[in-house]
């Protein structure tokens, strides 16, 4: 145990500093707290630091936070991002339909919070937010605030409904895009078989000319005409 | 019976983005109390403040609950105000740190002062802590904010800096002795 031999001021060595501050905060044990006050008992410095950090503490507490002013936090899950997000989980091949969509969709959004209407539609999925009828029929305008909520609340519920209805499109689009690669598919054929055809026949022509010309020479070396080579060639 | 923090982050990951402005309305109040001690000005703690709930909201996949919401919501906030101090540096923890022989030099440091709220900057007493407080080095002032502002335990700020209890118990003993040697300076008496 420390005598009293340490003067006020002088560097605290005793080795009860962890032990000081649990002290001081209350946060001792009853085993810590009373071994503890037996060293206080013995040990000026402890007891001259004890009572300096309470006035340090009351010191502290003379700064109170003047106000705690509301966090106002833009969550990223913007309007936007919740399309782009949709946008994200289509195919390629339909993102730019779907983005020049969505940048309309945008727009009226925009719109609808700067004059507090709040209704749209985007050529294959629509989303309707809310109260469409009032602003149609001229209701009082809401608070920016109140439409932005609406519409990310909206946005929000609407989304499972949309992501559903839009699977369901989606896979008749891929019917049809389908049966039109079919038809496609066999136009292309026919046509390439016409093609096909007509330069057959003009070859068959050409050949049936040539035959005919050389028939002197053809008798001449008594070549028989049934082996003419291109004579599968219809 | 209130809704706890961990509920309100489950239901915010299963798309209810609207549930976590119930945890930004429950922990603003500290995250800005917490900010404005460690940086000193209002404004860049409201900064940390919008900073901290929207890094938290973002990495909430990331937030594991083997530790309390609040320890890390503290923890992502003190590492906005320590990168905070960290650009504000040189003007800011250099010149403090050679107030101590020289008041002129302590109130070139002061610039943010005018930023503080009236009420604030009138009251001699907490601009004296507020400055005592700016001088001590960040990771014994944010300790000291933790233990004497946001009446954490040792064990809570050790779970916040990720650091033993007993590192935390002799940091805020160390913060609370130059505290007192810059009061005891700064006021002729204490
Ligand atoms: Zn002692």
């Amino acid at each position: 145990m420390n005598s009293e031999k340490n003067r006020l001021n002088a560097p605290n060595d005793c080795g009860r500093k962890e032990d000081l501050v649990a002290y001081l905060y209350d946060e001792a044990g009853v085993a810590e707290r009373a071994s503890f006050e037996r060293h206080l008992d013995g040990c000026a410095a402890c007891r001259n630091e004890l009572a300096a950090f309470g006035r340090v503490r009351d010191e502290l507490s003379a700064w109170q936070a003047p106000f705690a002013p509301r966090v106002e936090v833009a969550l990223p899950r913007s309007r936007w991002d919740v399309l782009r997000e949709l946008i994200g989980m289509f195919p390629v091949w339909v993102r730019g339909a779907a983005l020049a969509g969505a940048a309309a969709a945008m727009l009226l959004v925009a719109l609808s919070i700067a004059g507090a209407r709040v209704s749209l539609k985007n050529g294959d999925f629509a989303i309707s937010f809310g109260k469409a009828e009032n602003a149609a029929t001229g209701a009082p305008a809401v608070e920016a605030e109140q439409v932005e909520r609406l519409v990310q609340n909206a946005i929000a519920s609407e989304r499972d409904r949309i992501e559903r209805q839009y699977s369901v499109q989606l896979a008749s689009f891929k019917d049809q895009l389908s049966a039109e690669h079919q038809a496609k598919l066999q136009a292309a054929s026919a046509d390439h078989q016409e093609k096909l055809k007509a330069v057959q026949a003009e070859l068959k022509r050409e050949i049936q000319r040539a035959n005919r010309q050389n028939a002197s020479i053809r008798s001449f070396f008594a070549m028989d005409d049934s082996n003419d080579p291109w004579g599968d060639v219809r | 019976m209130e809704i706890s923090d961990d509920q309100i982050i489950e239901r915010t990951l299963a798309g209810e983005t609207d549930a976590f402005s119930l945890l930004v309305r429950r922990w603003e109040r500290p995250i800005y109390g917490l900010s404005l001690r460690m940086l000193g000005r209002d404004e860049d703690a409201r900064d940390v403040c919008q900073e901290t709930f929207l890094a938290a909201f973002r990495n909430l996949r990331k937030f594991r609950g083997d530790a309390k919401f609040s320890s890390w919501l503290y923890r992502i906030a003190l590492n906005a105000c320590h990168s905070r101090l960290r650009k504000q540096n040189g003007l800011y923890e250099q010149s403090i740190d050679q107030e101590d022989d020289d008041g002129r030099k302590f109130e070139l440091a002061d610039t943010g002062a005018e930023n503080l709220p009236d009420r604030l900057h009138r009251d001699r007493r907490a601009e004296l802590v507020r400055k005592a407080l700016q001088a001590l080095p960040p990771e014994m002032r944010q300790v000291i904010v933790m233990k004497e502002y946001e009446e954490l335990t040792f064990v809570e700020i050790a779970e916040v800096l990720q650091i033993p209890v007993s590192t935390v118990k002799s940091r805020v003993y160390t913060g609370l002795q130059q505290m007192r040697a810059r009061l005891e300076k700064m006021r002729g008496a204490l």
